[in-house]
């Protein structure tokens, strides 16, 4: 019955046997004692009718098919009906019919084709498709147009056809359902066709209901599919807070065994109690289009263990924006958040020993920096109060004290905002930046301590070395960590000498060398001064080096250490010339 | 309080607190000179002059401590005021010993140097 024609090759007309003439005589009579018997067919018909709307009352969709086709037969037997054919359009073509329930005789040996409606029933399908129905109480009914319609109905040698669009609620056309005789010619009188069309309108309602159903099914499973392989927890909860349906993610993530037993679990317990308060405002003010539908929570298992949640809510509304209830999908998030929490805490730490030991070495130097201005500016409010108590003091005085104190207040706020940038943690922003300015504002910070350890600084800073590309903050902590470490390498050293050279190494290349005059790191020590914990300080940490050399390779440099020649040690780092494509 | 020291010599490199410091003092009614460097108040203030000086210790070239032995070397004959800034511990010890009158950390007030110059006066009216 599937078998689809190879070719749309016109099937014979002349092929089917008529046998009209030798049934000619007989005929009369034959109509005579069918319209005798209408009466009493038509009471039997009637009932028929009722029963088998009867029978599609809330028919399970399963059931459809065979009740259809049973149906189909007992009118076919009631009215004396040779045929009845329903046909669906293929959901791949519409213009391909599917033959899927059919009631023909015992002896009919006419194949019945899937067939192209277009092609075969052309006239047809186009009153059907403006749900019509096309009644045919004899083929001389057939007119001009439908010549190829006439040519198939001979084919299967049919005398009268009646056929039904099948189209649910005045929708889209789906299918047909068509009587038909073989036997003889019926008169389709308007009662018939009513009833008829009757039936048709049950068949088309049940069909229509079951692909809702088989489509709702589709769906239904699909969405059960997405919704179990989602790496998620998905949870459909109702307004009042009762879970509705979840997935087997979602019992996992909170410690049940099976999805089914969430089902009218109070949601809000999902959400450790200090949050769950926030949890129903957060939801409440998303209803409201206040809120974005992410949070993070922490989150109870069944044990009561905590862990850490994302949310992301959907509110599922009704056709009248009412809400229905809340979709929510559950991560956890816990590894996550931990492996970020401490990626901070070692990044923190890093930069904090990298703060601390700079902020140790040069803390000394900033009090004495700091101290000036302010002990200025407390000379300078004595003189202001000691004049302001004197009778006839000159007021005069008073504007130039004003004036230097507030010149004094400026340069202690100077002060700590150069020493808070250098100790500030920022995220690395690279830019443009001169090599000498870096190292002489670096030695700025230090000069103090220089001068307090008498140190002689030498600097041999190239006029025309190039800029490099870099984050200043953290390149001056790398600055300053070598010239403190050199300091304090010539601690003990009879001669003291800081010495600091930029120089531009081929055309793409700068380096700059922080040496010493002490006693130098031996040999077997060299190779491991950047390792972390590596020092020769007592009390230090010996990650300065480890964190310079990290800050160095983050700007896809080099850093490294040889003996001076004349004694002592030579730290240099190389960056990369800035270029302007860089930018 | 009593002010015997009616003369004081101001050596610090940093201009602001040295002329703030001098403000204060002329306020007072008390003369007083400040130099930006030891090598200029050495240059100007021969050692028979009478008065005190306050002399920081951080300062290029020569630095409070260097001042004060050159004083001593020079016989300079005035009490010496060590001020500083800084924060270490052994700065006072180290004022002490050299043979500084007094210690103080900036920033001071008027009053704690007004004590210490009473304080050195009587000392000195003792001695």
């Amino acid at each position: 019955m599937r078998v689809k024609p190879k070719t749309k090759k016109v099937p014979q007309a002349s092929k089917p046997k008529t046998k009209s003439a030798s049934v000619s005589l007989a005929k009369s009579t034959k109509e005579a004692l069918w319209a005798g018997e209408e009466r009493r067919s038509e009471g039997r018909f009637e009932a028929l009718l009722f029963d088998i709307s009867t029978r599609f009352i809330a028919l399970p969709v399963d059931r459809v098919d065979g009740e259809i086709g049973r149906a189909q037969r007992e009118i076919c037997e009631c009215l004396g009906l040779d045929i009845s054919s329903l046909w669906q359009m293929s959901p791949d073509d519409p213009g391909t019919l599917l033959s899927t329930q059919i009631h023909v005789p015992p002896d009919y040996d006419v194949p019945v084709l899937e067939m192209d409606a277009r092609d075969f029933f052309p006239w047809s399908m186009t009153r059907l498709a403006r749900g019509e129905t096309v009644v045919l109480s004899r083929m001389t009914d057939v007119p001009a147009e439908g010549a190829r319609d006439l040519e198939i109905f001979r084919y299967y040698r049919i005398q009268s056809s009646i056929c039904f669009p099948l189209a649910a609620g005045g929708g889209q056309l789906f299918g047909a359902v068509a009587f038909d005789t073989l036997r003889k010619q019926l008169t389709w009188t308007p009662d018939l066709i009513d009833k008829l069309g009757l039936v048709a309108q049950v068949f088309a309602n049940a069909i229509f209901r079951k692909r809702a159903d088989q489509e709702l099914r589709e769906n239904e499973a699909r969405y059960r599919t997405l919704f179990e392989i989602t790496p998620a927890g998905i949870s459909v909860v109702a307004p009042n807070g009762y879970v509705r349906t979840a997935n087997s993610m979602q019992a996992r993530l909170y410690g049940y065994d099976s999805p089914q037993q969430l089902e009218g679990f109070f949601a809000p317990l999902f959400i450790a109690e200090r949050d769950r308060e926030q949890a129903t405002r957060n939801l409440q003010a998303l209803v409201e289009g206040r809120s974005q539908p992410d949070w993070i929570y922490p989150a109870v298992r069944r044990d009561g263990s905590e862990f850490t949640v994302a949310v992301t809510a959907l509110v599922l509304r009704g056709p009248d924006q009412g809400v229905e209830g809340f979709l929510f999908v559950t991560r956890d998030i816990t590894k996550i958040q931990q492996d970020e929490r401490e990626r901070t805490e070692l990044r923190l730490e890093r930069t904090h020993l990298a703060r601390v030991l700079t902020v140790d070495e040069i803390s000394t130097s900033l009090a004495h920096e700091i101290n000036q201005p302010l002990g200025a500016i407390l000379n300078n409010a004595e003189a202001a109060r000691i004049l302001l108590a004197r009778p006839g003091g000159r007021p005069e005085a008073f504007s130039e004290i004003v004036e230097d104190i507030i010149q004094d207040a400026r340069r202690a706020g100077d002060i700590v905002r150069k020493v808070r940038r250098v100790l500030k943690k920022s995220d690395a922003q690279f830019e443009r930046l001169p090599v000498n300015g870096l190292i002489e504002e670096t030695l700025q910070i230090v000069r103090n301590n220089l001068l307090l350890n008498n140190v002689t600084l030498r600097t041999e800073l190239a006029p025309d070395v190039a800029d490099i590309g870099g984050d200043k903050v953290r390149l001056q902590q790398v600055l300053l960590n070598l010239v403190t470490n050199a300091l304090d390498a010539m601690n003990e050293a009879p001669s003291r000498i800081l010495t600091l050279r930029s120089a531009t190494e081929g055309p793409d290349l700068v380096t700059v060398s922080v040496g010493d005059s002490g006693h130098g790191i031996t040999e077997a020590l060299q190779g491991s001064v950047f390792e972390p914990f590596f020092t020769t300080k007592r009390g230090g940490l010996g990650l300065g080096l480890s964190i310079c050399r990290s800050i160095i390779e983050d700007h896809e440099g080099r850093i490294w250490q040889e003996r001076d020649p004349g004694g002592g040690t030579v730290f240099s780092f190389s960056l990369k010339a800035w270029r302007d494509e860089r930018a | 309080m009593r002010i015997a020291c009616s003369n004081f010599w101001i050596v610090d490199d940093d201009l602001s607190f040295g002329k703030s410091l001098r403000r204060m003092l002329n306020a007072r009614g008390i003369a007083a000179e400040y130099f930006g460097s030891a090598q200029s108040f050495l240059d100007s203030v021969p050692p028979g002059q009478s008065g005190c000086a306050i002399v920081d210790i951080h300062m290029p070239v020569l630095d409070g401590f260097a001042l004060l032995k050159k004083m001593r070397d020079l016989r300079y004959d005035m009490p010496v005021i060590i001020v500083t800034g800084h924060a270490d511990n052994d700065a006072r010890d180290r004022a002490i010993q050299s043979g500084a009158g007094g210690f103080l950390r900036k920033p001071f007030s008027e009053e704690s140097l007004m004590e210490l110059v009473g304080k050195l006066e009587g000392d000195r009216s003792a001695a």
